[in-house]
Order: structure tokens, then C-alpha cells, then sequence
């Protein structure tokens, strides 16, 4: 088996190496091309010295020699890095430090094709989840755009061509008239381009107008609450923010609420973000979920060092001016404001001393009798 | 000539790679190759102590598939931690890697690289989350697309190790 042993550790991409004294090694058979690519032989051509050869390696010595000096059974592995050689062509290697015998033994491998096929998966992965944040920014950004060219662009236009068109029954100039013309003209066309572009892109002006009255259906606003509360525990934690829940409506009554559970659950983590960023280490925040009458639930997070200054306590009256802001927050608040006021709802913020509260209350649809 | 190992950590995108290449080959590439493992280039500074050689491992940036390996950060004199202006998610990480960083090598020198500061439209950062970091560390809005305070971020870094 010995005699077979060398054949096997090249095939398999493995060089093993017997450790003479320091980073000094000898090769205990003929080691693959990319071996001598990287690590240049001593003055005896079976040794070779390979801290000077790699920097990494040089620095994996010191657990190595650790490891040897204390004889331990099991294998101590690298970690994957990447070395160039002589021919500038790049190789992914791992070392293995193993005390054999009362032999210290260093075994490198040169990670092929696996390696490679590990790295793709990586980098699709990656991909993936850069393009997934992204999509969510664009989807705002969409959401946004529809909703000002539905609800105020085309009706400004058209209100622009009633006003104009009526304007056309006074005694005019001809010139003024002829002017007075081509505006409508212009306005009828923008409105009809409008017109154009939301019946083309209208089911996603149904989706972003989806709302669910049913009661089995409907979103349940303290379970979307707590679900958001448990998952964001960890980051709260990391930032040594308190995060904590408090529901005051009777169990008897009604939690649902006239939404969208996917919307509603990006309305509230939006909220719970954009109040964890500015909240200072050694802060709370404390979620608080109430009955205003029959007819309505209030959600409010409660912080107790408020995360906007008074000035911008009309934030979402001046989203789109508001300078305090960087343009995803901005755009992301908007967002939630439109969001619950196409539910029929309320949005908003207010200062409480130090602390302060981010509000917004959902019509509740009531148990069936 | 001293030696010091410096290692560059994040989250996975935010351009440890892309300002390595910048830094040490001056040259940049828009095109997103993910690091798995780790790679180390070398590169000598001027201080006012003399020359430096910059040992820098470009650590492989941290995310669900894979977590930073605590090993390769063993012998370090100095940390720069790097921000993807962009995406705030990755300050959140930044400050995990500072704590742990300040706990476990307090002695080391500490750098923030506030990345692709040339995407100017996008940023994703708040000037206090800055002004914040800034009380404690040296931050530093650097571009590896343009060179922006890349070089002067690494040579405060050396003067600090040295």
C-alpha cells in the first residue's frame, strides 16, 4: 500500500509533506506541476521552505506549530485561500496540519473543480440576494410612481383640459384662442398617453390596490406585530435596543384589519427599521397595538428617544422634501403613507417629550355574528 | 522593513476586493466576483516611522452562506472594516465586526471604509449613523470605482500601526 500511497495523494491533487525543522518541509514523493509553480525548492530539491513561498502559509505556521507541539489526533484545517504562481495563474488551496506518529506532517491540496463548482453556487446566491434588494427598492418605486400618475397626474390633466376647454366660451383673441387650442390639444394627449400606460400596466395597479375585507381572510394586525417582533428580536439585540410588544384590546374583540398581510407586514417592518436605525444604544422601543372605538385598531411604535427631530415631526406631509432623510427612507416612508391611506386609514408621527411615536390606524373588520 | 497584517471584513458586495485591486494595482472592475476563501496582496507605505509593508487579507465578506473564519484575524495590527454605502444592512454588520473587533483585539487599529461613496444617488446612509461611528473610529468615504480617499485611507491606517 506505501508504494501506491505517493501515486494516490497526486491524482487526488494532494501534496504531503514531512516537516524537517521551522517552515523547512520534505516532499515524500514528486509533487503536481502546481506545486513547483508556487513553491520554489530549497537547495535540496526534495525541500522546500513554504512561509517563504506563501504568505498565508506563513501565517498558518504559527497555529500549525501550535497544534504539533501539543500533539493533537485530529486534523487542523486552513481554510481555502487563494495563491498565484510564477505563471500568474491562480490556484485554491487548503492545508491540513496532522501530528502522525510523533511525525508532524503538513498536507496541501489544490481545490479543483468541486472548488469551483462551490464558488458559482456563491456567486449565484450572492447575486440573487443583491438583485432580490434591489427589486424590493424598484417595487416601491413603481408603487409610488403608479399611484402619482393615477391619482394625480391624470386628474390634473384632465381638470386642466375642463378648465381650458371652458375658458375657449370667453371672447379671446384669435391669437390667444389659437394657443388656448393647441394647450388642450397638448393636455388631451398627455392624459390619453396617461390613460395608455396605467390600462397597460393595470394589473399591477390592482395588485398595489388590493385590499382584503373578509374577515377569515384578513390580515390579524397582532399576529403580523408579533411574527415582526420575533424575527427583528436578534437585530434589536445586536444594536442593545430593547424591542418589546403590548396589545390592550380584549381578546373578545376583533384584531383584523382591512389590508394586505404582505403589505401590511412591509408597512410595520419599515417602521420597526427606520425606528431601530436612529434609535441610540441603551434605548427601547415598545410596539403597541390598541382599539379606538368599534371601528378602528391603532398600531404604535413607541420609542423612548425619538428618532425624528420636531422639525420633521409633519414628516409624512413633506416625505419628498424632507432633507433629514436619505432618498430609500424617504421613499420607503411614502411607501407606508400611501399604503395605509389607499386602506382607508391614518399615518403619522408625533413627539412625546424626549420620546416619541410612529402611529397609523386600520379599519377593523369585525367578527362575523 | 516592519511588517503588518492588516485584514479588510464586511459584509459579502460592499468592495473589499474591488478596493484591494484599486489600492494595490490601481485598476477596478464593475463586474460583482464574490470572494470565497481568502487572498492576500502585499504593499509597501510610507509613514512617518519609515516604510511599512501592508500585508492585506482580503477576507471573504459575511452573509447567511458563510460566516467570517475568527482564525484569520489571529496576528492582525489593523482592521478596516468596510460599508456598502448603499445598503444600510451593511453598517448593521460593521457593528457587530467593531465589537467584536474592539473585545477581541483592542490594541489593533481600527478603520471604517464608507464604500462606493461615488453612487452619490444612492446612498443609503444617514449622516448621523456617520457621525455616530465617527466618535469612536476613523471613517473614511472612500471609492474604489474612483480612487476617492483610498490611498490616503490606507496610509492613515499604516501611520496608525506603525
Amino acid at each position: 500500500m506505501g508504494e501506491v500511497l505517493p501515486e494516490i495523494a497526486r491524482r487526488l491533487n494532494f501534496v504531503i509533506l514531512k516537516r524537517v525543522q521551522g517552515d523547512l518541509f520534505e516532499l515524500l514523493e514528486e509533487p503536481p506541476e502546481w506545486f513547483r509553480l508556487i513553491f520554489a525548492p530549497g537547495e535540496n530539491p526534495n525541500e522546500v521552505r513554504v512561509g517563504s513561498s506563501s504568505l498565508f502559509l506563513d501565517d498558518f505556521m504559527t497555529d500549525a506549530e501550535d497544534h504539533w507541539a501539543n500533539e493533537r489526533p485530529e486534523p487542523l484545517k486552513s481554510g481555502v485561500w487563494h495563491e498565484f504562481d510564477s505563471g500568474d495563474r491562480e490556484h485554491y488551496l487548503e492545508a491540513t496540519a496532522l501530528y502522525v506518529r510523533s511525525t508532524s506532517v503538513l498536507i496541501l491540496e489544490s481545490l479543483g473543480h468541486d472548488y469551483e463548482v462551490r464558488m458559482q453556487l456563491f456567486q449565484k446566491a450572492r447575486n440573487f440576494v443583491l438583485q432580490n434588494q434591489t427589486l424590493d427598492y424598484e417595487l416601491q418605486k413603481n408603487d409610488v410612481l403608479l399611484h402619482f400618475l393615477s391619482t394625480q397626474l391624470g386628474p390634473a390633466l384632465q381638470k386642466i383640459g375642463r378648465s381650458l376647454a371652458e375658458l375657449k366660451q370667453h371672447k379671446l383673441d384669435y391669437d390667444v384662442l389659437s394657443d388656448l387650442n393647441e394647450v388642450v390639444r397638448v393636455a388631451a394627449r398627455q392624459d390619453m398617453l396617461v390613460d395608455t400606460f396605467l390600462r397597460r400596466f393595470s394589473s399591477e395597479i390592482v395588485t398595489m390596490q388590493q385590499v382584503t375585507r373578509d374577515y377569515g381572510s384578513a390580515p390579524d394586525v397582532i399576529e403580523v406585530v408579533r411574527t415582526l417582533v420575533k424575527a427583528e428580536l436578534d437585530a434589536f439585540l445586536n444594536r442593545a435596543v430593547d424591542l418589546s410588544m403590548d396589545s390592550t384590546v380584549p381578546p373578545t374583540e376583533s384584531t383584523k384589519v382591512m389590508s394586505h398581510r404582505a403589505r401590511l407586514d412591509k408597512v410595520v417592518g419599515s417602521l420597526m427599521h427606520f425606528a431601530l436605525r436612529r434609535a441610540p444604544e441603551g434605548s427601547s422601543i415598545n410596539m403597541q397595538i390598541h382599539s379606538h372605538g368599534e371601528d378602528w385598531i391603532h398600531v404604535e411604535i413607541h420609542e423612548s428617544v425619538a428618532s425624528l427631530s420636531l422639525e420633521d415631526e409633519e414628516i409624512f406631509e413633506n416625505l419628498l422634501s424632507a432633507n433629514s432623510l436619505v432618498r430609500k427612507t424617504a421613499l420607503s416612508l411614502y411607501f407606508c403613507k400611501l399604503t395605509i391611506e389607499r386602506w382607508g386609514g391614518e399615518i403619522g408621527y408625533r413627539h412625546m417629550g424626549e420620546s416619541g411615536c410612529w402611529w397609523f390606524r386600520l379599519r377593523r373588520i369585525k367578527k362575523p355574528s | 522593513m516592519i511588517q503588518r497584517k492588516v485584514c479588510l471584513v464586511g459584509s459579502f458586495a460592499v468592495g473589499i476586493t474591488s478596493l484591494l485591486q484599486r489600492f494595490v494595482y490601481s485598476r477596478f472592475s464593475d463586474k460583482y466576483l464574490t470572494t470565497v476563501g481568502v487572498k492576500i496582496d502585499r504593499k509597501i507605505v510610507p509613514t512617518s516611522q519609515g516604510s511599512v509593508s501592508l500585508i492585506l487579507w482580503d477576507l471573504a465578506g459575511e452573509d447567511e452562506f458563510q460566516s467570517l473564519q475568527t482564525s484569520f484575524l489571529r496576528g492582525a495590527a489593523g482592521f478596516v472594516v468596510v460599508i456598502d454605502s448603499t445598503r444600510n444592512e451593511t453598517l448593521q454588520q460593521a457593528r457587530s465586526h467593531l465589537d467584536y473587533l474592539e473585545e477581541e483585539y483592542p490594541k489593533a487599529a481600527k478603520v471604517i471604509f464608507a464604500n462606493k461613496a461615488d453612487l452619490e444617488n444612492s446612498w443609503d446612509l444617514e449622516t448621523d449613523e456617520l457621525n455616530r461611528l465617527e466618535k469612536r473610529f476613523t471613517v473614511f468615504r472612500t471609492s474604489a470605482k474612483t480612487g476617492h480617499s483610498v490611498e490616503e485611507a490606507f496610509h492613515v491606517l499604516a501611520d496608525k500601526m506603525s
